[in-house]
């Protein structure tokens, strides 16, 4: 059973660290298709939070598409998070830039500024496709 | 938004009602486990005491004519006896210092331990919103004290007045009702006594809100009512008069009230110089003074029953004066 | 206008202690359901208005209701637990329960009472059998929240219920109530000083300072409504908007402000926390008041009435 970590001070909705890091655990393998997340009240129990913040997060989740409500039994998965672009090429040009960035002379910490800003532009909060 | 996850029965489908007079006055009981067995322990002792005295006292057997045993003896079987006598009436005015001084100790424990303590310690709100209004809840505490109070105080009276009622005191001058003590421990005034104590306790304990004030005023009151109220017996029913020259005029057992003389206007004279001698040199003096008679006021001994029974009016009316300014209290502070 | 959907719904409500006005013309409302945090400094009055919803003291002026009805008459829908969690020092455990149970006959749930005293571990289980003088103050705490919650309430109020717990105890507690809490639908209403905790556990927010109501509305409303701005102007050009607070920041400024319009080019902006805008608001005891439309109180009509 899936077990949620809040981090209040991160900055970030509760809600919204319900959904990454169920996402997360399914990227890496821990919840498959079929496997029950827990019930609203485990979670708040489990880490004194709204429930109403777990619900939401849950509805986040279902309207993605990863898990189903069945009714009098529980929150299912749905379907796993595997990517589904092939990242060779795509790491491949990242890495070649990075080249580039190192030689135009900036440090680690810059580049991974450039990265965030980027990031933060190209997804904005919320979204993750 | 409401953040109910499972809405189940929702609050009152079970059909709640308010808890029972029964179901409260054993949570009461419960809560006030120690006083209720100290309360038992006592009555029983004294109870047991009042039985054995009872039996200490039918067995004295007076071997002479009563007046024998009252002034100059008249012979040498008196002192037979004595020593039985003796611890009965002596042990029997303890019980009945003890009937009277006990309210003192009642309105003490009910200013701190009935309502003072859960007043200072927030204990009453927990019972408030544990859904019992605060009226309904004092109201059940003072019924239930009062009933266990009154039934052991009043069992009490009943087995002193039959430890009293043995052979030998039967028109003994032993026998003084108008000994306020006897008085007040032969009928519903000690009863009464003790249902005031709790009240007035009580009272204390919900108006102060701290133990040791409340049972410090309470304890003062119980005490000073405890020794007014003498005072007060002999102006609770008209007094019997007799004008004339005897004087000792009033009849054998009568609680003589005021021997004064008189002058034709009804002014009160000294005749302290006119006392000794016959009886007609005594009423040459007086009326040499301008003396009509002299007045007696008093008692006799018929008067026990009314004198009794206004008493507990009195004191009964006070308690119920206590309990309504209680209730009024409780109606102003909380809704 | 039968509101079964508001659990305490206040009209200028006040309570004087001899000179002193503990609360002063309060109006709010607080919709049912909701887990409220009461929020304010030292004497901002949240005690009081607690125990006036309880039903424990009359208000010295405005109106009260309490599910609908008096404070008295719902007393049986509404479960209460004072700072000092007061007790019977005599009775033992079990008889405390039992207590719960005869005062409340016929709604008293008896096995989540047990949940809460027994906690979730052998370890943490209480002796049925041992009297409530010589607990700790966290096992009290326990069996005054058992008390309270095994009473079904629809309405649940909370006088600093966790404040002296050491922070396992209050991470657990707080997550069995709100358990308990949403598996009912109760509404809860908490007074707290611990700001994170309450940010991560309440919907709603009310805060009171001097006695008079300074901020209530939904949690996500009331942020929403603010911003964190930081920028090189000075404060004219904060002019139009509302300003709760702002410090010098470098050769600009930092404030928290609520926006009357668009705020201009080269402030940053963002979203800011609960505790952000609750600590600005408890700095500032004179910024002006905000009622979100969810908490302000409904007219005859039915429709908002800004207090």
């Amino acid at each position: 059973m899936i077990a949620y970590r809040i981090d209040r001070r991160s900055g970030v909705a509760t809600y919204l660290q319900i959904v990454q890091q169920t996402r997360q655990a399914l990227r890496l393998g821990l919840l498959e298709p079929g496997d029950k997340l827990p019930t609203a009240r485990e979670v708040v129990e489990a880490t004194a939070v709204n429930p109403n913040t777990v619900l939401k997060a849950y509805r986040e989740l279902e309207r993605e598409g990863l898990v189903e409500a069945r009714r009098g039994l529980g929150t299912f998965v749905r379907r796993t998070l595997g990517p589904d672009a092939d990242t060779g090429p795509l790491q491949a040009e990242l890495a070649e830039w990075a080249a580039r960035a190192r030689k135009a002379g900036l440090g680690r910490e810059d580049v991974a500024a450039l990265c965030t800003a980027v990031l933060d532009s190209t997804y904005p909060e919320g979204e993750d496709r | 938004m409401s953040t109910t996850l499972n809405r189940a029965t929702g609050p009152g489908t079970s059909a709640p009602s308010s808890p029972s007079f029964r179901t409260l006055a054993r949570v009461v009981l419960r809560l006030h486990r120690g006083a209720l067995l100290t309360w038992v322990a006592v009555v029983v002792l004294v109870g047991a005491g009042l039985v054995w005295l009872r039996w200490v006292g039918a067995s004295v057997v007076l071997p002479g004519p009563l007046e024998c045993w009252v002034g100059p003896g008249c012979g040498p079987q008196e002192t037979v006896q004595e020593s039985e006598m003796t611890h009965h009436i002596f042990w029997l005015d303890w019980v009945s210092v003890l009937l009277l001084a006990l309210p003192v100790a009642v309105a003490a424990w009910a200013g701190a331990a009935l309502t003072g303590a859960e007043q200072e310690r927030g204990t009453a709100a927990l019972a408030w919103t544990q859904s019992v209004s605060p009226r309904r809840w004092i109201a059940v505490k003072w019924a239930v004290a009062g009933g266990v109070l009154t039934a052991g105080a009043s069992s009490l009276v009943l087995l002193f007045v039959w430890a009293r009622s043995v052979p030998y005191m039967d028109g003994s001058p032993l026998d003084d009702w108008t000994d306020w003590l006897t008085f007040s421990a032969s009928g519903p005034v000690a009863p009464a006594l003790f249902l005031l104590a709790l009240t007035l306790g009580a009272y204390a304990g919900l108006l102060l809100r701290r133990s040791l004030a409340a049972l410090a005023v309470s304890a003062g009151a119980m005490f000073g009512v405890v020794q007014g109220l003498p005072l007060l017996i002999p102006h609770l029913w008209p007094t019997e008069r007799i004008f004339g020259w005897k004087v000792t005029a009033a009849p054998a057992r009568a609680w003589v009230l005021s021997e004064s003389a008189l002058d034709a206007q009804g002014r009160p004279v000294s005749m302290s110089d006119c006392q000794y001698g016959k009886e007609s040199l005594v009423r040459q003096c007086a009326e040499a003074k301008g003396i009509e008679g002299v007045e007696t006021l008093f008692h006799p001994a018929s008067h026990a029953a009314p004198l009794h029974l206004a008493e507990t009016a009195l004191i009964l009316a006070l308690t119920a004066a206590l309990a309504f300014a209680a209730l009024r209290l409780l109606r102003r502070r909380t809704p | 206008m039968t509101d079964t959907d508001t659990a305490i719904e206040a009209r200028g409500l006040g309570k004087r202690f001899g000179r002193r006005n503990a609360l002063d013309a309060c109006s709010f409302r607080l919709p049912a359901g909701r887990i409220c945090a009461l929020v304010g400094p030292n004497g901002a009055g949240k005690s009081t208005l607690l125990t006036l919803a309880a039903g424990l003291a009359r208000p010295s002026g405005g109106e009260l209701r309490v599910l609908g009805t008096t404070p008295a008459e719902a007393r049986r829908e509404i479960a209460y637990v004072a700072q000092d969690k007061a007790l019977f020092p005599q009775l033992t455990v079990a008889d405390t329960l039992r207590l719960g149970a005869d005062l409340n006959p016929g709604r008293w749930d008896q096995e989540a009472a047990e949940r809460i005293v027994h906690g979730d571990g052998a370890e943490s289980a209480l002796d049925p059998y041992a009297k409530v003088r010589g607990l700790s103050g966290g096992q009290r705490t326990r069996v005054a929240l058992a008390l309270a919650l095994g009473k079904r309430p629809a309405l649940l109020l909370l006088d600093e219920p966790v404040s002296d717990l050491d922070p396992l105890a209050r991470h657990q507690l707080m997550g069995t109530l709100l358990a308990e809490a949403a598996e009912h639908g109760t509404t809860v209403v908490m007074s707290s000083h611990i700001l994170g905790e309450l940010a991560g556990a309440c919907d709603f927010l009310l805060l009171l300072g001097g006695g008079r109501v300074r901020m209530a509305g939904p949690a996500d409303d009331l942020t929403a409504v603010h911003r964190l701005v930081t920028g090189p102007g000075g404060a004219a050009e904060l002019a139009p908007h509302t300003v709760i607070e702002s410090r010098p920041h470098g050769r600009g400024q930092s404030a928290l402000i609520r926006p009357e319009g668009p705020v201009g080019p080269g402030w940053e902006c963002e979203e800011p926390s609960l505790e952000d805008v609750l600590l600005a608001h408890l700095r500032n005891p004179s910024a002006p008041a905000l009622l979100a439309p969810e908490a302000t109180v409904r007219d005859l009509a039915g429709t908002g009435v800004q207090a």
